[in-house]
């Protein structure tokens, strides 16, 4: 599995409303790549787009279980991240 | 939801689905997918803007008009972004000239509430505005 490459820029959300973002995969444009939530007990929620292109270009292809939607996965601490399915 | 193992094959979160969770008072819901995604993040609880899109009101002005070859026509194209909640838009257009193949128009942002007026002259491009 592709785990977070790199520093692309995430936004912090600290307040309610919409965002939008660009897939992860493409250069750095006017949008972030991730959206990041804080919970009250400090873990992370992330929000991220995927796409089969560049360095997902073989991950991802054929698969729209990721690239159809929106990824939500959960920082605990730690070396990785908990995705959560719907 | 639960959280799960890492697994490329866990369903993304679709357009309609919402993730939330209740402990912390977050929730997270795609309102569009297509090139970029719109998410819709609340915190809190606090219930947080409520995105809808629409297609926009188009018109074209005048409807109709005839001239001689060479002659200059202009056609004012008016786009009313007509979303509640949600980011501007980023709407593209595109002129089609008999004879002359498709043209782009230049891209305009129109916040919600707005109109964006191209003003397209078919002779010449470079006549093209972009405002509100």
């Amino acid at each position: 599995m592709a785990q977070l490459r790199g520093s692309p820029p995430i936004a912090t959300v600290a307040a309610s409303g919409v965002y939008v973002i660009d897939p992860y995969e493409t250069a750095a444009g006017s949008n972030p790549k991730a959206l990041k939530v804080m919970t009250p007990s400090g873990n992370w929620y992330y929000a991220e787009y995927r796409q089969a292109l560049g360095f997902d270009a073989e991950n991802l292809a054929g698969n729209a279980n990721v690239t159809s939607g929106l990824l939500v996965h959960l920082w605990q601490g730690g070396p990785t991240t908990v995705y959560l399915s719907t | 939801m639960t959280p799960t193992t890492p697994d490329w094959g866990h369903p993304a979160l679709g357009v309609g689905d919402v993730f939330s969770d209740p402990a912390s008072g977050i929730t997270i819901a795609p309102v569009w997918v297509n090139g970029t995604a719109g998410v819709n993040v609340t915190v809190g609880g606090s219930g947080g803007a409520t995105c809808v899109r629409r297609n926009p009101a188009v018109t074209v002005s005048p409807a109709q008009q005839q001239g001689a070859p060479s002659t200059m026509l202009t056609y004012t194209l008016s786009v009313t972004n007509t979303d509640t909640g949600c980011p501007a838009p980023n709407y593209t257009t595109q002129a089609n000239v008999p004879g002359d193949g498709p043209r782009a128009l230049r891209r305009c942002w129109v916040p919600g509430g707005w109109d964006g007026h191209l003003d397209h002259d078919a002779g010449d491009l470079d006549g093209l505005r972009c405002g509100r």
